[in-house]
């Protein structure tokens, strides 16, 4: 097999000059008549933000850049901010995951939700993602409410995406064997079925019928595996920074593994969980004064306040190195891969001092959506037109074809805002 | 008589569950049918979905039995024909029952049980057994859904395609477990990491870095709280690695000499982890001020880092002993203010506010320092008030260590780390997890190792398909994985590939996935894994299949004393866990999370009421206590958390212990544990009809219908304005709802005295905004009062609980038919309940024990029919 490089190929087809002088990095334009979101990207940072210097204090298109998001300033065309926005679920850290579930108690994620209706477009239907060890974080859940787990290792998740020869060998001999096995139980089940009652007979049609289906899944995976990885160019560091205090490290090496998930098309989904424990930063050679964790309980305290927004201003920092990449990355159209990738920024956490997950740092990135605004939503205001975060996961949905009436509070959409 | 085609084929078979004839309906009955019954009953009204209109029963149509055993019920109980309409006579009455029962009993006979997957948990104990290897589905795994209240009832257990997707993902991975695919030796060369002061992890306040060491004060036992670790260091194989490391002691002081521990832990795994449970590599005993170079050559397995942990620093933040700490603490703080009287001054003053810990806090206090003005003089550290103030500060434990470490980062007693160098691997050692594997695939392969003959292969494989199908292989069977094992072996691939292929299909076989395939009364084999996976979620063990194999299981006595050997099995915690939890809904308990106005509430609190009713139950089924000991019993267990909730005096300990209580009182048995409160509730309010409903199905044994879809349910009226009384009442006006309800209400009311976390209550709670405060005041008074459809009065639970120890084959029926669904995985049929009444009269007259319940259900007709 020629094992062409497909994502080379793919950049050869992009016009480059494009790519430089942009200042700001796109102007602003007209939005598309119809948007078509094909990816999404969902990240959200464990301890949060500290949110007055997180939302910018005026709204509209003209709005002031907050401190702790003025790494984005030349990005700002690129991504719309939303101030008010939960889902009137329970507070506390243990309901930190209710940023994708939308609810206290166990349920399926806003992710999974997209994953089970596109997954099948691509070799891994969604990727949960977070840096070093995860902590106490989970983010990502399953309809039956169990959590994903997440990798956190960037040499594990490379070995995944871009698994090797030997790796790929392996899985297709599986495959290619799995054929004669399901072959005799097949005979065997329709031996049995010639036996039993009726009632019986009929409980077994439930198996042949999960076979078939299972049957097909093979050759679909067996498809995927003739498609040649993508050799990348990219060196992973000679050591994996999973020590707590790397974490900022680890989720710099993470998000450029993410871009090349999506890039190489190995993925349509991502979940990434920024997480935070007791860890001490260093940030630009100087140790901070207090474990991460104990920076978010600062308890307005305004050196504490100052630190933790240091730490608030490397996650957006790379965040907005992530949102470059997928800015330069182009699809097969030659087009960003960040106009048809839906990324959401944010937290479960509305305020960590507190615990309060009401009134989320929430901003949306890319997709094509209409951007360069912060909108500021009047959450005390509660009618019925007050939106909901689900509201704008709804938007997502339907910009990717994903048809779903409610999430779980929510059941209208923000097309309004974002269209 | 016409017989039903399906019939023919069923009978072809054995018996089956239901006769599959046809009994056309007596003159008799039809004439009472058409008099009393079919004015609502028939296919047009269809009242209660139930159309008693034929003119004969077809026993074929499982429904149908249904339907039937309804009527006889209904007219048995005298529930039916309604007080309004008009009634038959006694002798009219009691000849259509009698023909009924018989009818009943004749062809709806104890069985019927479809084929049943294995849930979640067996599955993951069949794999475990057939390959002698503890095995772990994936977090993903689907779950099982619940049928007839359980999740292991053949109607409830779908295969679905992606569970199927599953199953032959895992066989894989099961697969593995015994025979992994020939891993590549990695090639690593030996190399030096030099680490210096700033390439350490620090959590908290474990280190800092000071004119050019990484200075360490504390002991404590989490990694996180007390050691630090190389951030870019771990072994990249398994090996001995030379460890070089420049330390010195920082002002010690005259009685202490520090000791330095290098302990050995997998770089990303927990940072809580305890350093005590670690292995020691090396032990430093540092007695100089001056860096002194310290080696040691320690054994690191791969991914594994060093850790650095100052093993007798005085300071910790471990809260070892339950009460011992707060003073320790607070000795150590005066100690410091002995030293250093001034800073005591400035501490008092700056006191603690909300949030100071670690450099934050000491930095407010050297800022009060600073400012001067300290009196001085007057302070004795040895003065009731410091002591005091130093026992409060003890209170904030981590943040007060924290705060401390800092200031002994000046003072000393601490340790310096200079600089630390790792050479390796010197040489390579054996990979813990290569060896272990090592082991597990040398015990299935057996002795013979090496040989590659299909005799061999038998050998194998004979053995594992009997132990994963549950009963001896055929040869046919096992021909056909000795083919394709040895077919893939010609086709090139290793020995082992060709079990490997075997194993993953017979783990997608469904004779593995399948219980229960045979029709009629169980054979020794189908047997023994109905009671195996009953009592134990797990496949026979080689006892059960010895006494299946000699066909000596289905003999009462030895089926009984297998059944009491069992129970004492350790594995039985997989059947107390799995059915109390179940039974009584104690799975719900982590989903509810309660109103944070009526308490705080955590993990721990959860824990302490779900192990009380663990323990409970456990302790009944181990002494074989009588059922009445459910309802009413002289002991439970407790810890200071469920104790507080109970306002019960108890040790200030998380340790559950057995509590003596007094029978017949407010506090003892399901009716009133915080953890079945809890799980009839919403953790906010309580509603009675929900408690009631429940206690019909779960205890009374007499469940009602759903209510109609079209009537609203009762909501409590939070205001506080209405008691939840008025708003039944006004509900039950209504004649419809009334039937049911005059059922549900009573003893729904008698538990109303139990908040939604089972505390006692006496009034309703309001919450009122007091200064932005919301302050909880007593409201409507706790009306627990009813009568039951006997007449019987209940004034509050513990009538409730007399009512059912009196009437202890009520509660006794319904546990027992529990029982039976949870190990038969079906709906019961008329005969299996005619069989349940009997048993539970007959271990009612021979003491009615928990254990003997079990034994007698086991014995009977029921349990040993598919």
């Amino acid at each position: 097999m020629n094992r062409r490089h497909f994502l080379r190929s793919s950049s050869l087809a992009l016009s480059l000059p494009l790519l430089e002088s942009f200042r700001p990095l796109r102007a602003a334009e007209g939005v598309a008549a119809t948007v078509s979101v094909k990816r999404l990207v969902t990240i959200g940072t464990y301890l949060g933000f500290h949110t007055p210097s997180w939302f910018p204090k005026t709204h509209g298109r003209d709005y002031e850049m907050s401190k702790v998001l003025a790494p984005l300033e030349d990005l700002r065309e690129e991504f719309s901010i939303f101030s008010g926005l939960d889902h009137r679920a329970p507070n506390g850290h243990k309901n930190w995951s209710n940023f994708l579930t939308g609810k206290g108690t166990p349920g399926i994620s806003f992710d999974q939700i997209v994953a089970r209706q596109i997954g099948d477009q691509s070799r891994f239907a969604s990727l949960q993602v977070t840096c070093g060890s995860p902590g106490a974080g989970q983010m990502s859940y399953t309809k039956e409410g169990i959590a994903l787990p997440a990798i956190g290792r960037p040499s594990v998740l490379y070995g995944k995406l871009f698994s090797s020869d030997s790796d790929k060998a392996r899985m297709e001999y599986i495959l290619e064997s799995n054929g004669s096995a399901l072959d005799l139980v097949l005979d065997e089940a329709r031996a049995l079925k010639r036996e039993v009652s009726a009632r019986d007979a009929e409980k077994l049609d439930e198996y042949f019928s999960s076979v078939r289906d299972v049957e097909k899944k093979v050759q679909k995976q067996r498809k995927w595996l003739e498609v040649p990885t993508a050799k990348v160019d990219f060196t992973l560091p000679d050591y994996d920074p999973v020590a707590p205090d790397l974490s900022l490290e680890c989720e710099g090496i993470i998000y450029e593994l993410m871009a090349l998930a999506l890039e190489t098309d190995s993925t349509r989904v991502i979940s990434m969980l920024v997480p935070g424990q007791g860890q001490v930063f260093t940030i630009e050679g100087e140790k901070l004064s207090a474990g991460y964790h104990g920076l978010s309980h600062h308890g307005n305290d305004s050196d504490k306040i100052a630190e933790f927004n240091q730490v608030g201003t490397e996650h957006v920092t790379r965040f907005g190195g992530f949102l470059r990449l997928l800015y330069e990355k182009k699809d097969a159209e030659g087009q960003p891969i960040l106009d048809s990738t839906a990324v959401l920024y944010g937290s479960g956490m509305g305020d960590a001092n507190t615990h309060n997950n009401s009134r989320l740092p929430i901003l949306l990135a890319g997709g094509g959506f209409k951007h360069g605004a912060h909108h500021a939503i009047d959450r005390d205001e509660e009618t019925s037109a007050t939106p909901l975060l689900g509201d704008l996961y709804l938007s997502i949905m339907q910009a990717m074809g994903v048809e779903e009436e409610r999430f779980v509070k929510a059941k209208r959409n923000m097309n309004d805002f974002v269209l | 008589m016409k017989i039903p085609l399906i019939s023919l084929i069923l009978s072809a078979f054995g018996v089956a569950f239901v006769s599959g004839e046809t009994t056309p309906i007596a003159k008799h009955v039809d004439a009472f049918l058409v008099e009393y019954c079919l004015d609502c009953h028939d296919a047009d009204s269809e009242k209660g979905d139930i159309n008693l209109d034929f003119i004969k029963i077809d026993w074929s149509d499982p429904h149908a039995a249904a339907v039937w055993a309804k009527a006889w019920e209904m007219l048995e109980g005298g529930e039916m024909p309604p007080e309004d309409k008009k009634q038959p006579s006694a002798g009219e009455l009691a000849s259509v029952v009698s023909w009924l029962e018989e009818e009943l009993l004749a062809n709806d006979r104890p069985g019927g049980t479809v084929l049943r997957r294995l849930s979640r948990q067996e599955y993951e104990n069949s794999v475990s057994d057939a390959l002698k290897v503890p095995f772990k589905v994936p977090q993903s795994f689907p779950a099982d859904m619940e049928h007839h209240g359980f999740d292991n009832s053949g109607e409830g257990l779908v295969l679905s395609p992606p569970l199927m997707a599953q199953y032959l993902e895992i066989a894989t991975v099961a697969a593995d477990s015994v025979l992994p695919p020939p891993v590549e030796q990695q090639r690593v060369k030996k190399e030096t990491k030099s680490i210096g002061p700033g390439d350490f992890t620090l959590n908290f306040t474990t280190g800092h870095e000071i004119d050019g060491v990484l200075r360490m004060a504390l002991s404590s036992d989490p990694l996180a709280r007390g050691s630090v670790w190389p951030n870019r260091f771990e072994a990249k194989v398994a090996g001995v690695y030379q460890v070089k490391i420049d330390l010195s002691a920082y002002e010690p002081g005259e009685d202490h000499t520090p000791v330095v521990h290098l302990l050995s832990h997998t770089s990303d795994g927990n940072n809580f982890a305890s350093a005590n449970g670690l292995s020691v590599s090396a032990e430093f005993t540092v007695t100089d001020d001056q860096p002194k170079t310290f080696r040691a050559d320690v054994e690191l397995q791969r991914g594994e880092t060093i850790v650095v942990h100052y093993e007798n620093a005085p300071l910790s933040s471990d809260q070892d002993k339950a009460r011992e700490w707060m003073p320790r603490l607070a000795g150590q703080l005066l100690e410091m203010f002995r030293a250093d009287p001034e800073l005591g001054a400035a501490w008092m003053k700056a006191g603690y506010q909300r949030s100071d810990r670690g450099w934050s806090w000491l930095e407010r206090i050297e800022a009060i320092r600073k400012e001067g003005g300290l009196d001085i003089e007057d302070f004795d550290p040895d003065s009731p008030e410091v002591k005091e103030f130093a026992m409060k500060m003890a209170r904030q434990s981590v943040n007060l260590v924290e705060t401390m470490s800092c200031y002994l980062f000046a003072t000393g007693p601490a340790i310096d780390i200079h600089r630390m160098a790792v050479t390796g691997p010197l040489r390579l050692i054996a990979d813990d997890d290569e060896e272990t594997q090592k082991r597990i695939t040398a015990r299935f392969l057996g002795e013979r190792a090496g040989r590659g003959d299909r005799e061999y292969a038998e050998a194998i494989l004979r053995p594992f398909l009997e132990k994963a199908f549950r009963r001896p292989a055929t040869e046919e069977q096992v021909e056909k994985y000795l083919e394709i094992a040895m077919k893939h072996q010609e086709e090139g691939h290793r020995f082992e590939d060709g079990l490997h292929l075997a194993v993953r299909a017979s783990l997608c076989s469904t004779n593995f996935l399948y219980r229960g395939q045979r029709e009629g009364p169980l054979d020794g084999f189908d047997l023994a894994s109905r009671l195996s996976y009953f009592l134990t979620s797990a496949p026979p063990d080689s006892t059960l299949w010895k006494l299946a194999s000699n066909g000596t299981l289905s003999d009462p006595k030895v089926l009984q004393a297998q059944t009491r050997r069992l129970l004492k099995h350790s594995r039985v915690k997989n059947f107390l866990d799995s059915f109390t939890g179940q039974w009584l809904d104690l799975r719900l308990l982590p989903d509810i999370m309660p109103d944070t106005r009526l308490l705080n509430w955590n993990d721990k609190d959860l824990k302490a009421v779900t192990e009380e009713t663990e323990l409970f139950v456990a302790e009944i089924l181990r002494k074989n206590h009588p059922l009445e000991t459910f309802i009413d019993p002289d002991f439970t267990y407790l810890n200071k958390r469920n104790a507080k909730l109970y306002g019960i005096k108890h040790p200030n300990s998380d340790k559950m212990t057995r509590v003596d209580l007094k029978r017949g009182g407010r506090r003892g048995g399901i009716l009133t544990q915080a953890s079945v409160m809890m799980a009839t509730a919403n953790g906010v309010d309580t509603q009675p009809v929900l408690r009631g409903v429940w206690l019909l199905e779960n205890v009374l044994g007499d469940p009602v219908p759903e209510p109609p879809s079209s009537v609203p349910a009762v909501e409590p009226d939070t205001s506080g304005a209405k008691s939840i009384r008025e708003l039944l009442d006004r509900h039950k006006a209504d004649a419809s709802c009334a039937g049911c309800h005059k059922k549900i209400d009573p003893p729904g009311f008698a538990l109303e005295n139990f908040d939604p976390v089972g505390r006692w209550r006496d009034h309703y709670p309001v919450y009122k905004k007091v200064d932005d405060k919301v302050v909880r005041k007593d409201g409507l008074a706790v009306d627990a009062l009813g009568t039951l459809e006997d007449g019987t009065e209940l004034r509050d639970v513990t009538d409730l609980k007399l009512y059912l120890v009196e009437n202890i084959e009520l509660f006794g029926n319904c546990l027992a038919e529990k029982l039976l669904i949870y190990a038969t995985g079906r709906e019961l049929s008329f005969g299996d309940r005619k069989e349940v009444e009997r048993i539970v009269e007959e271990v009612q007259e021979e003491g009615n024990g928990f254990q003997d319940l079990i034994v007698a259900l086991v014995l009977s007709e029921s349990f040993r029919t598919k």
